[in-house]
């Protein structure tokens, strides 16, 4: 019997998303990511016409992923889950999937924030990313980013789930989201749906204001 | 402001005849609810009857004394800038339509509503504050537009919202946090009066609301069956039947004021050759023991006692009035008690969390401290002795003499209720405490444990009963219970009561699933009982105490509005009796309600006039008469508080008005010209200078928002959380990755230590100067003043005015309102050898002057320069 293939994806809600990146420490904590730059998930508040967007957003664990389609040494890979998993054992530092990613996904840390090199890894700090809390899945638990979300903005859950649920979000896409395409706009069909925001929030101060 | 005066323009013709509109003002509903808006006459009130009489009743048992509101000084004379005809010279006449009205009309025939502006000013035009300029402008929505850059179309849109039926309920709610603001108590007054002037209470889902949906304003209704919840209020610590004698000669007073408290205590030692200059409190006359004219801090000296009873105060006749009779030594000099130690149970209030950390370092510095050598030990008053709970080595902590353990958040026990409910969850440790902390249920049963031990004392004739008063809870048991056994107790009745909704489950489950529910989700609004609680109880109920005006006895607010819309709807020609007694407006004044007022006699005090009080003389009677009966050690002006800023006129007024900020802060960093006393000439004050930069040098606002990314000051040292706010120059998101550097101070310090870092400040990455690591936090900045000043987005940048200085990160965003800079509250405290503070701690850029009428803190609001950081290179 042929295993049937699912995909799992996140959600996001940039209406109730609040900015207080309890998902980018609750991920940083859950995988052991010391603090320093690297960040698997990360949040932030884009401004653009006058508006303000937040974005939490880690790997989008595409359905055709460019980082996975450039590595040389096939360290990246797609299980049946749809998880893109870096398998950092046999990262060699070709560093290919950090500009074909999109959105700038797949990182390197630095010396300060990885002090103390794996025996098993093949150069001193091979690539790593977001990788849906694989373990928590294995155990019926939701990844730590979507289980820590203050602002209830997270969800998670196979494609199918996500799309039933949340019928009005639209797949990540660089016109909606022009600020999430850091690196290129491949095409690369992310598992991940937004809920737009649309409604600009900020009122210009008036002119007539006395400076 | 702006939004009262296009309601009362709205509201008259141009005959001063009433308009009834969407836009216009219930005017009925005023005269009959609302005191001091437009002007009124002196009258007497029946406290039964709601009658009102012009002369002074032969019996006046039951009538109360109501002042009168002069027309140049009601609320919509400050708005309409003195300038009647702006509404048609409105007046009381034959044809007004409501009791009140008519009365005022009988007793002062065709009575004026509003008059030009009577306020003093004694320079006149020549006055240097904005606000008294400002007296004879019409406050209109053009007006308001330019200080707040709120468009006057968005605040017409506001006002025509507020006086449309249509529109309401309409929710206000305000973060608590305004009050904290240099003039916030009395923009919560303002805000207020908006509302009780557009009558915007008593409907469900409408109120005036109180910081947080707690008591005051309401939350979701719990619910109140028993099945549905777990009772657990019979468990409390309460005082563990600790047993104390207060020492009667010695006054206490606000503690907002024991920075000051300290000053008066040791001012012997705040001189120059002990390192102590004062430079961080511009405007304080270092002449005076104390700073700024708080009457508390005033009272800070010591008392004779009643020889008679000991419980009192003896008291002295000084120029024909009563006073306390001041204890004074060999020398006939009155002995200064102040505040000589604080013990300090939470928070990083006493360096970090309190403003102007520069100056109370200074202070701490120069004063003997308790464990030092000139200080003498531990029998030695004349010592200061500090003691906080710490968890992190805060830069308080650092300053401390003793630093005890205190229990986290994961380790403390919880026992907390939530927006107007009245029910408590309990909140288990996730982990014990570690070594000496103790939660606070521990610490009190061994504080009884200790009293016990010492039995009865006795202190100048008092005798306390230790051992008799062990704490409820403990009674009956022969041994200590952790406070967890009690709370189990409690849900082992519930999981075995079969119609509990916790019936079976486990204790660890009821932990997790508890809560106090509301009663259903369609009322999690804001609800004022209007259909379901009023209950009606005789008007001027109990006597003047205005702790219980309307607003603390919310229950009543719904059925004041149901019966005034009643009253509203019928003939009007009797008086409205409204079913409670007091203002609701007053709370918010921070004087009315404060039990200190100790005025020789109260007799001339305003009496309150039950109604929504816009023009409140109590306020300013409070505010004058504050602590007076302490104050017989001080020369016969300088009793009581003064009310007089600079200029000689009034500082606390008893209507709320815009103070302008820039008068404000002229007041704090002694901006203003001062005039010699010697020789009565006027001087460019000190940091005049300060003021008159434009372009890149004019001074924006500051306030000290809170963060997202920690608690106030807790976690700042927390590498996950600290990178969240911090940067390296030109370093973007999460750049700050001083980690490894930062706070080792105590490890640095352990003898034989290999810390790496040499530094006498917390970040050693910053003081060594090692570019990549060293990390700002962020200051939010608007774009067009960034640009303005050469800053950008991640740029060093300098932050001073006349208190103090400190470097942060710009972070440049249209989030912030132009003219303005955020700064979150809370970073950690760090001077470098240059006394600027690179711990960006916004308490260094905050004046020691306390808020206006109520002298609260004024911790949210600076006026500051903003530079790219060009002396310190890195
Ligand atoms: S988001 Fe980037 S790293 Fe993740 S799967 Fe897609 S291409 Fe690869
Ligand atoms: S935890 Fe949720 S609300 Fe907070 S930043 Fe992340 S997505 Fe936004």
């Amino acid at each position: 019997m042929a295993i049937e293939k699912i995909q799992y994806a996140f959600y996001f809600d940039q209406t109730r998303c609040m900015s207080c990146n309890s998902c980018t420490v609750a991920c940083k904590d859950w995988n052991q990511v010391e603090p320093g730059p690297v960040a698997w998930r990360k949040q932030f508040t884009y401004e653009k016409d006058g508006g303000f967007f937040p974005l939490s957003m880690g790997c989008n664990h595409c359905e055709e992923p460019a980082c996975k389609n450039v590595c040389p040494y096939n360290a990246i890979s797609k299980t049946d889950d749809g998880i893109v998993y870096v398998n950092r054992d046999l990262c060699q530092g070709a560093l290919s999937c950090i500009t074909a990613c999109p959105f700038a996904k797949p990182q390197i840390a630095g010396d300060k924030q990885e002090p103390n090199a794996l025996e098993s890894w093949k150069v001193q700090h091979p690539m790593q990313k977001c990788d849906m809390c694989k373990d928590r899945l294995d155990k019926g638990e939701k990844p730590a980013c979507v289980q820590s979300c203050v602002g209830r903005a997270l969800d998670f859950g196979t494609k199918d789930y996500i799309l039933s649920t949340y019928p009005g979000a639209v797949q990540l896409n660089p016109s909606d989201f022009p600020y999430a395409y850091v690196n290129n706009t491949n095409e690369t069909k992310p598992s991940f749906y937004v809920k737009k925001k649309t409604s600009i929030s900020i009122t210009k101060a008036s002119s007539n204001y006395v400076k | 402001m702006g939004m009262l005066y296009e309601m009362l323009v709205n509201t008259f013709n141009s005959n001063g005849e009433v308009q009834k509109s969407s836009k216009a003002l219930d005017v009925d509903y005023i005269d009959t609810m609302v005191h001091g808006f437009f002007a009124s006459p002196e009258y007497w009130v029946n406290t039964t009857t709601g009658e009102i009489v012009k002369d002074k009743p032969v019996d006046t048992a039951n009538y109360r004394h109501i002042e009168a509101v002069e027309a140049g000084k009601c609320l919509a004379s400050y708005i309409l800038g003195g300038d009647a005809s702006l509404i048609g010279n409105p007046t009381y006449n034959a044809n007004s339509t409501n009791y009140t009205a008519k009365k005022y009309h009988e007793f002062v025939n065709d009575m004026p509503r509003v008059g030009a502006v009577s306020w003093t000013v004694t320079k006149g035009a020549e006055t240097e504050y904005q606000y008294k300029k400002d007296f004879n402008v019409a406050k209109t929505p053009e007006w308001a537009e330019k200080i707040t850059g709120v468009p006057a179309s968005k605040i017409r849109e506001l006002a025509n919202m507020y006086t449309d039926p249509e529109q309401h309920p309409i929710f206000n709610e305000w973060a608590g946090g305004t009050q904290k603001q240099l003039n916030g108590s009395i923009q919560l007054w303002a805000i207020t009066a908006l509302m009780a002037i557009t009558k915007t209470f008593g409907l469900s889902g409408e109120t005036f609301g109180g910081a947080w949906a707690t008591i005051n304003s309401r939350g979701p209704v719990a619910d109140t069956d028993s099945n549905n919840y777990i009772d657990f209020s019979s468990i409390n610590v309460g005082n563990a039947g600790v047993r104390s004698i207060s020492d009667k000669s010695v006054n206490s007073i606000s503690c907002k004021e024991w920075f000051n408290g300290i000053k008066i205590a040791f001012k012997d030692y705040l001189t120059p050759e002990r390192g102590y200059t004062g430079e961080n409190i511009p405007d304080w006359n270092m002449n005076n023991r104390y700073y700024s004219n708080d009457g508390g801090v005033k009272s800070l000296v010591m008392f004779e006692k009643n020889p008679s009873n000991p419980d009192e105060l003896a008291t002295e006749v000084l120029d024909g009035k009563t006073y306390y009779k001041v204890k004074r030594d060999e020398n006939g000099n009155p002995i200064y008690s102040g505040i000589r130690m604080i013990l300090n149970a939470g928070g990083a209030i006493m360096v970090n969390q309190h403003m102007n950390s520069n100056d109370l370092t200074a202070m701490y510095k120069a004063i003997p401290a308790l464990n030092s050598e000139e200080g003498g030990g531990y029998t030695n008053a004349d010592s200061l002795c500090l003691v906080t709970f710490d968890l992190f080595m805060s830069p308080t902590a650092r300053y401390m003499d003793y630093v005890l353990p205190a229990v986290s958040q994961l380790e403390a026990v919880g026992r907390e209720a939530f927006g107007g409910q009245s029910n408590s969850m309990y909140r288990p440790p996730v982990v014990e405490p570690l070594g000496d902390a103790l939660d606070s249920w521990t610490m009190t049963y061994k504080a009884w444990v200790a009293q016990s031990q010492l039995g009865e004392f006795t202190y100048e004739g008092r005798t306390t009963s230790g051992i008799g008063a062990a704490p409820s809870n403990y009674t009956g048991n022969t041994s200590f219970k952790p406070i967890r056994n009690y709370y189990d107790a409690e849900v082992d009745k519930a999981t075995a009561n079969p119609s509990s909704k916790y019936y079976g489950m486990t204790r660890d489950e009821v932990y997790g699933a508890q809560f106090t529910p509301a009663k259903n989700n369609d009322e999690y609004i804001c609800t004022s009982y209007y259909e379901t609680r009023g209950t009606t109880t005789s008007w001027f109920r109990g006597d003047s105490d205005t702790s219980e005006g309307v607003r603390n006895d919310i229950s009543k607010v719904g059925q004041i509005r149901q019966n005034l819309d009643n009253y509203l709807n019928g003939d009007k020609t009797l008086p409205f009796v409204f079913t409670t007694s007091n203002s609701v407006q007053n709370y918010f004044d921070g004087t009315t309600n404060q039990p200190y007022s100790l005025a020789h006699d109260n007799s001339t005090r305003p009496e309150m006039s039950g109604k929504f009080q816009i023009y409140n003389g109590r306020v300013q009677y409070d505010y004058e008469h504050a602590f007076e009966m302490y104050h017989g050690w001080l020369p016969a002006e300088n009793r009581g508080q003064e009310n007089r800023d600079a200029e000689g006129d009034l500082k606390v007024y008893p209507i709320p008005m815009y103070f302008n900020f820039e008068d404000c802060f002229k007041e704090s960093y002694n901006g203003f010209n001062n005039v010699d006393s010697a020789t009565g000439e006027a001087k460019a004050g000190k940091n005049a200078a300060f003021f008159a930069g434009t372009g890149k040098d004019k001074p924006l606002t500051m306030s000290t928002t809170h963060d997202r990314f920690r608690v106030h000051s807790t976690h700042d040292e927390n590498p996950l959380l600290r990178e969240l706010n911090h940067r390296t120059i030109g370093g973007g998101w999460a750049s700050g990755n001083d980690w490894k550097e930062y706070c080792i101070v105590p490890e640095r310090q352990t003898e034989g230590s290999a810390a790496a870092y040499e530094s006498p400040m917390i970040s050693s990455a910053i003081y060594n100067k090692n570019r990549e690591t060293a990390s700002w936090h962020e200051i939010w900045i608007n774009t067009q003043d960034a640009e303005e000043r050469g800053i950008t987005d991640g740029m060093l940048c300098r932050v001073e005015n006349p208190i103090g200085k400190v470097r942060v990160i710009a972070r440049v965003t249209d989030r912030c309102i132009p003219g303005h800079l955020n700064l979150h509250q809370g970073g950690w405290y760090d001077p470098n050898t240059d006394g600027v503070d690179d711990g960006g701690n916004a308490n260094t850029l905050i004046a020691s002057t306390p808020s206006r009428y109520d002298h609260g803190n004024a911790q949210q609001s600076a006026y500051v320069i903003i530079k790219p950081e060009k002396e310190f290179n890195i």
